[in-house]
């Protein structure tokens, strides 16, 4: 009798196990529990959220085989969403919206000194932009790439120029990203050959490639609306999703593992994409053209608030759950040695003095010295806090080899 | 004939105990336990299959990415070229089926062992263990008849139904199973695993939220009892389920284990199918009147196929078997951070390894330099996997070389700075970055540019840890 109950519910357990591992591509719906933190919509000023960032070594705990309980790590993305997330992509939409109204002036009453508003204005929105990089989730793909892909296509922004009766923003919309985005306002608006006055006349003379300067500060804007849009708890609120998405292991939807593997492929793009492939390209000769701000000569930037926002999200909570999470002990905590190594690589990067498009031909060395700090830093974050939170995502089965 | 005979001189010589035991296993058992193995393995490969294909899995591991890893003495095996990968899969998925329906049942798992076994060595990016053991199951089965009844092959030929199979045939099955658990029990007696409870520690404290159960997870004793538990459980169970009086108890242990690492572990469809297996262990006695009315009694060893050509295949096959799992002992040290017998041993959810690797490659003439980035090769899967395994890593280099040299580099060193962190421990190079891999070739022998794994030892770790246990 035992032995038949056994098989009966042998017989269940398959059924259930098979179910439950055909459904495991799905995501699954997990509702917020009624004590769960929720995201509230905040007006935080960025500026606050990037005020002086704390040093990981005093804010984070010590290193110990410690309860993790006491850990509140659905806490922890609620307060990187509020204090982060959201301010620093209504900060973009801001940035994008003030970028749109200073190539209207210019485009009503160009002269070098518009000009030079625009363009400052345009650093300030590709700053805000490196500010949201680091948050490039899977959802925000598509988007992501109507905000600013790189390297710009510029054939393609001629021939539509050369081609084209009418440039506004439906037209805009409908090509493809290479074309567009902040890249191709950069396009536009800098350039390291002629000064602004020349860039000026290339502009007015050309009353097509204003109207394309112009569709793409306002395709730009609709494109940034969209992303916040996704992000805002009045719009897709996945705000409240990533926060609700607190699965742990290696499950790809939890939000930690999803958003820890963002930062890890963020960094490695700055070692590879931005650093590596201007210095030596694929037959280790130097590619300057491939820097991320060729024509507006402000790479270097980008990269340091990259590294900026990256440090920012270990101080908002990821780095003290990272020491939480330690079962070795470590002469310093590992928060506190990725914290270092982002001091140490800003100040390399920043001891290149010169743009990096100038810098991989005239002094290689700085840019292979900043190159080999990023890459220590992503070994920080790829192989140790990796290892540690046990979050490698697995986007097939595993059985742990 | 001459086999069998000095085969049983043997027998006589050996212990009347041993001899008591081979005459049991030539008394016939009923065929149930085979016929349930059948149509469970049929079903479950058939939704496993399936599910590879629907998760577009056949894809993004074998059509997108441009280079495979080969595994040694493989490297021969290539996938199909445009869509013939997908009609494997789909031949698979239907010899499953027929394998569960019983119907051309000898050439179904021939071909099912074959084809599955063609696309595992495609990449070993993709090595499971799980994957492993299906090749091992499904080679074994083409030996036993366990088409004989309730089967389509039975019913159409009458003349090969039977209720009863000769016990060994059952007891092959369980030994297979048995040889799986056991080793990976065996494997767990490492230091880590035993003193430090890692990997453990860190996915049960990353599944503190777990329901129910989460808390117990975040207890620094948790990781130890799972850890030994797990160990016992693995070396203890083949025997508990062999024996009669503990046999429930094992199999409702069975299900717990399995069910409990399926819920917390992406391990897919592995809980399932032990699961299943394991049910083999079960007698599933037959009502008396139907034995009184079976007329195959004490069949011969004859009876089914080439005794002699069939004994030495099985006695190879499982021979193979005991020796892969301890081959790792012929290699200096840790073989979860070496991995230099690691594969096709049983280690199951041993390492939390996690690692990143970058090439240079030189030019010696033109003194060129490089650093490369496998990601700019390799799909996600790929790369991870690499990252901490020496020989992915060799042969990524050599592909690295014969890129480089197409691209007119000439005469190129390609040297690997990996990083790698075990099991909680800070990373740490895992290989001599100054030699040349391309002077390097892969074999079976020990490679001297691994680097040893450096550090204290775990129980040391655990004694210098500042543990508060509360």
């Amino acid at each position: 009798m035992i032995e038949k109950f056994l098989t009966y519910m042998g017989a269940f357990a398959l059924v259930l196990g098979a179910l439950t591992a055909c459904g495991s591509g799905q995501q699954p719906a997990v509702p917020p529990s009624p004590a769960a933190p929720t995201v509230q919509a905040t007006d935080t000023a960025p500026a606050e959220a990037q005020a002086a960032p704390a040093n990981a070594a005093e804010a984070s705990a010590p290193t110990t085989v410690s309860q993790k309980a006491d850990f509140d790590r659905r806490a922890m993305l609620a307060e990187i969403t509020e204090s982060l997330i959201l301010p620093l992509h209504k900060e973009l939409l801001a940035e994008t919206q003030a970028l749109e109204r200073a190539v209207a002036q210019f485009a009503q009453a160009p002269s070098p000194e518009t000009l030079e508003t625009a363009q400052v204005q345009w650093r300030t929105t590709a700053d805000a932009w490196s500010r949201v990089e680091p948050f490039g989730l899977r959802f925000t793909m598509l988007v992501f790439n109507q905000i600013k892909k790189w390297p710009v296509n510029t054939i393609f922004i001629e021939e539509f120029i050369a081609e084209e009766e009418t440039i506004d923003e439906p037209f805009i919309a409908s090509i493809g990203s290479t074309a567009k985005g902040l890249t191709a306002i950069e396009y536009f608006l800098f350039s390291q050959e002629l000064t602004n006055p020349e860039i000026v006349e290339a502009l007015t003379t050309a009353p097509k490639r204003m109207a394309y300067l112009t569709a793409l500060s306002q395709n730009l804007v609709k494109s940034t609306d969209e992303l916040v849009t996704m992000w805002s708890p009045d719009g897709g609120n996945q705000a409240q999703a990533f926060v609700d998405a607190d699965f742990s292991g290696a499950n790809v939807q939890g939000s930690m593992s999803m958003l820890a593997n963002e930062l890890i492929v963020l960094v490695e793009t700055v070692a590879n994409t931005k650093l590596e492939y201007p210095l030596r390209g694929v037959l280790a000769d130097p590619q300057p053209d491939s820097v991320e701000s060729p024509y507006a000569a402000y790479s270097l930037p980008l990269i340091v608030n990259n590294l900026r926002t990256l440090q920012q999200i270990l101080n908002a909570g990821l780095g003290d759950y990272v020491d939480r999470m330690a079962v070795t002990p470590r002469q310093t905590p590992l928060s506190a040695a990725i914290d270092a190594q982002i001091e140490e690589t800003i100040a390399t990067i920043e001891a290149i003095d010169i743009p990096l498009r100038a810098a991989v031909l005239e002094n290689p060395d700085a840019v292979r010295a900043a190159r080999d700090s990023v890459k220590d830093l992503l070994v920080l974050l790829k192989v140790d806090m990796a290892n540690q939170l046990g979050i490698t995502v697995t986007f097939s089965d595993n059985d742990g080899d | 004939m001459a086999a069998a005979h000095s085969f049983h001189e043997f027998i006589s010589l050996a212990s009347p105990f041993v001899q008591r035991k081979i005459e049991e296993l030539q008394k016939p058992v009923s065929i149930l336990p085979l016929v349930v193995l059948r149509i469970v393995f049929g079903l479950l490969m058939f939704a496993g299959t399936v599910r590879f294909m629907v998760n577009g899995w056949i894809d993004a591991f074998y059509v997108q990415p441009p280079f495979h890893f080969t595994y040694y003495g493989f490297g021969w095996v290539k996938p199909l070229p445009g869509d013939w990968l997908y009609v494997v899969y789909g031949a698979i998925a239907l010899l499953a089926l027929c394998i569960a329906l019983g119907v051309f049942y000898r050439v179904s798992m021939v071909a099912f062992f074959l084809l599955f076994t063609y696309t595992e060595l495609l990449d070993k990016s993709y090595y499971l263990n799980h994957y492993y053991f299906i090749s091992l199951l499904s080679f074994l089965c083409i030996f036993l008849p366990l088409h004989r009844h309730a089967a389509l092959d039975a019913w159409r030929r009458p003349a090969i139904a039977t209720h009863t199979v000769p016990g060994w045939c059952v007891a092959l099955v369980r030994l297979q199973i048995g040889l799986v658990y056991f080793f990976a029990g065996l494997a767990k007696l490492k230091a880590d695993w035993l003193f430090n409870a890692m990997p453990l520690r860190i996915w049960l404290t990353a599944n503190a939220d777990f329901p129910l159960i989460g808390g117990f997870f975040d207890t620094l004793w948790a990781p130890y009892l799972m850890s030994w538990g797990g160990a016992l459980f693995d070396l203890s169970i083949p025997f508990l389920l062999l024996q009669r009086r503990t046999r429930p108890l094992a199999y409702l242990a069975v299900i717990a284990f399995h069910a409990l690492t399926g819920m917390l572990f992406p391990i897919g469809l592995f809980p399932t199918i032990m699961i299943g297996c394991t049910l083999v262990f079960f007698p599933w006695p037959l009502p008396p009147r139907v034995l009184r009315k079976e007329k195959v009694c004490a069949a011969p060893l004859s009876a089914y196929g080439a005794a002699r050509v069939r004994t030495a295949i099985l006695a190879l096959f499982f021979g193979i078997q005991l020796v892969l799992p301890l081959r790792h002992w012929l290699y200096p040290g840790n073989v979860l951070w070496t991995e230099e017998g690691f594969r096709f041993s049983w280690n199951v959810m041993l390492a939390e390894k996690t690692g990143h690797v970058t090439f240079t490659v030189v030019e010696p003439a033109s003194e060129r330099e490089l650093t490369i980035f496998p990601s700019d090769y390799l799909t996600y899967q790929q790369e991870k996997q690499m990252s901490f395994q020496p020989d992915m890593i060799l042969e990524f280099a050599h592909y690295l070389a014969c890129k480089m040299e197409e691209r007119g580099l000439r005469d190129v060193a390609v040297y690997a700075e990996a990083y790698v962190s075990l099991n909680g421990r800070p990373s740490q190079l895992l290989l001599d970055p100054t030699v040349d891999l391309t002077r390097r070739t892969n074999s079976l022998a020990h490679q001297a540019w691994i680097l040893p794994l450096e550090g204290a030892e775990p129980i040391q770790r655990m004694a210098a840890s500042p543990v508060d246990g509360d």
